[in-house]
């Protein structure tokens, strides 16, 4: 275990250097871009004297493997300068979007996992029945449909026709319910198709024979054998999952208002806001790093023929 | 156990081929179905109702919303197999060359594809258009740098695969130089994976230009196009419901269809294996 985690440590280091490049160097491939941007956000002119003046300010005038080294020792402290608008900082910008997020994503994958396993277990207990029928044609649709008509949808149905739920913002417990549901659907379908093959995969495996041998009731095996054995893949890909949910959190914070990293990442883009845009890539690349890691050592811990590799 | 599901099949083959079908042969000769320009404005026959005239009735602009549809599908479609396409091939031939040559070059493949594959490629899409700016070839680009290393990193497992296969090995004996093995023996091998990729691509592709539109990033109006039409649709979710259905319809019915065929190609091609 201790030797697997080394090694997925190790392999961090070219995410990391790969990102802060990217994240550094798209700046400095436009510079007369950004010191337009600057003076624009600042309602000055773009004179040369300005241009001048923004560029020490911003340190564009040093060499650029000195720049590099700044930003770097900067990044590093999670200090990405102030924003061109409104003069905050640009990491408690970043740090309020993330916790705004975070909820969303928590409260998403509370209906991931127990519509999922819904779906998932009833369609498996009766292939081409009725939830299994039902759940493929939610799969196919919701591959389909973009995120925002589902969210509209949801928006229209439960805020504005019953009036059940409020329609957009972040005020109470009762707001995450729509954003939080927009975001689990599309991935419910994936997952809940995912868990229904594998558990039929593995229904056909020898030790569920076994296991009917030994005279166990057939509900009891799937939901002590089957179940836990087909859980391993979705533990793999949680990792890309959590990806997702944040992929979809931009298109589902603009849809309900919701003041996280997604809307904050479409208007800088808009506003043309790179500090902010920098501190959104170092961000969101370290919530991918870590998220990918932890989905590793879930691997690995459930399974020890990952944990174990060749010794095995 | 996938044996059951396979009488509904071509069932559902046929109705996903039909739309494609209809709709694309509307989209090709949509010069000579629409009734109206899809940008002429005319605000005095604003949010008129259904007509034959107007068959989907018109938008707060007054402008045909069945003509914008068909015109909107070309834009949205026409980019995404554009990206599509090249997304496919840039990653073919970059896969099979590391593949193929092995040694620094796959070494390089290999630890970018691995670095960029820690970021889902909406994310890095949009960190992209986000330095470059709004726009349309702006999300173009931007969706090819942060696509084709998926599909490198499908064609390089696939050509390490047929590499080692005799009748490669044979042709090398027989002399055939390495482009040559690359494109007579190694490309046909992967040209059907390929392909299955393709047909989800397209789709893939379609649904995340028309996000970028919705979000304000990518095709910019007044060009008609699926996601800024669902978008100005939604604002009128409550008095004109249908603004937005009709846009919708037209995105989803194809993707859905494409990606019905999409997969039962590569589960066909599964089970072949």
């Amino acid at each position: 275990m201790k030797r697997f985690l080394i090694r997925q440590a190790f392999l961090i280091f070219p995410v990391a250097l790969l990102v802060s490049l990217l994240a550094f160097s798209l700046v400095r491939v436009f510079p007369s871009d950004v010191v337009a941007s600057y003076l624009k956000a600042h309602q000055q002119t773009y004179t040369p004297e300005n241009v001048a003046m923004v560029k020490a300010r911003l340190g564009l005038d040093k060499p650029i493997i000195e720049q590099y080294f700044d930003w770097l020792k900067n990044a590093a402290r999670f200090d990405f300068g102030l924003s061109y608008y409104g003069n905050l900082k640009v990491s408690n910008i970043i740090l309020m979007g993330l916790k705004s997020t975070l909820q969303l994503t928590m409260a998403t994958i509370v209906w991931l996992l127990a519509v999922t396993y819904f779906l998932g277990v009833y369609a498996a207990k009766k292939p081409n029945g009725l939830v299994d029928n039902l759940s493929r044609i939610v799969a196919i649709l919701g591959n389909a449909v973009p995120i925002f008509v589902v969210g509209f949808l949801l928006i229209q149905i439960f805020a504005l026709k019953l009036g059940w739920l409020p329609v957009s913002g972040k005020l109470s417990l009762k707001h995450v319910i729509l954003p939080s549901l927009t975001l689990a659907l599309g991935n419910i379908c994936v997952y809940a198709r995912m868990l229904r093959n594998e558990m039929l995969d593995n229904a056909e495996k020898p030790y569920v024979f076994y296991a009917k041998a030994r005279g166990l009731r057939t509900p009891w095996i799937f939901r002590k054998h089957v179940f836990k054995n087909s859980l391993l893949p979705m533990a793999g890909t949680s990792g890309i999952c959590f990806g997702h949910l944040i992929c979809g959190s931009v298109i589902v914070e603009n849809v309900f208002a919701w003041p996280g990293l997604g809307s904050i990442i479409t208007y800088a883009i808009l506003s043309r806001n790179y500090p902010v845009i920098q501190g959104y890539v170092v961000c969101v690349a370290l919530i991918f790093i870590v998220a990918n890691l932890l989905s590793d050592i879930l691997t690995a811990l459930l399974d020890p023929r990952v944990r174990l590799g060749s010794a095995l | 156990m996938r044996d059951q599901n396979h009488k509904s099949r071509p069932a559902r083959i046929s109705v996903a081929l039909a739309i494609l079908i209809v709709m694309g042969l509307a989209t090709i000769f949509a010069k000579y179905l629409v009734p109206h320009d899809p940008v002429a404005i005319n605000i005095s026959n604003s949010l008129a109702p259904m007509s034959w005239d107007h068959p989907f009735g018109t938008d707060q602009l007054g402008r045909c919303v069945f003509s914008r549809c068909l015109y909107a599908i070309r834009v949205t479609f026409g980019a995404s197999l554009f990206i599509a396409f090249l997304t496919i091939v840039l990653g073919s031939v970059i896969g099979m060359a590391a593949a193929y040559l092995g040694g620094l070059v796959d070494q390089i493949v290999r630890v970018l594809s691995d670095a960029l594959l820690a970021i889902p490629s909406m994310i890095f899409t949009l960190i992209i258009v986000g330095f470059l700016g709004p726009g349309t070839q702006n999300i173009i680009l931007a969706m090819l740098i942060a696509n084709w290393v998926w599909y490198a990193r499908v064609a390089r497992g696939l050509t390490l695969r047929i590499r080692e296969y005799g009748y490669v090995r044979a042709a090398r004996l027989a002399g055939t130089g390495h482009l040559g093995i690359i494109a007579w023996h190694i490309f046909p091998g992967i040209v059907t994976q390929m392909t299955t990729q393709f047909t989800l691509l397209i789709g893939t592709m379609a649904l995340s230009i028309a996000g970028f539109s919705f979000l304000g990033i990518g095709i910019q109006p007044p060009t008609a196009e699926l996601g800024l039409m669902i978008s100005d649709g939604c604002e009128l979710i409550q008095t004109h419901f249908f603004q937005m259905v009709w846009p919708s319809l037209a995105l989803i019915l194809p993707v859905a269809s494409l990606n019905v065929i999409g997969d039962y190609f590569s589960d066909y091609w599964r089970s072949k294996q």
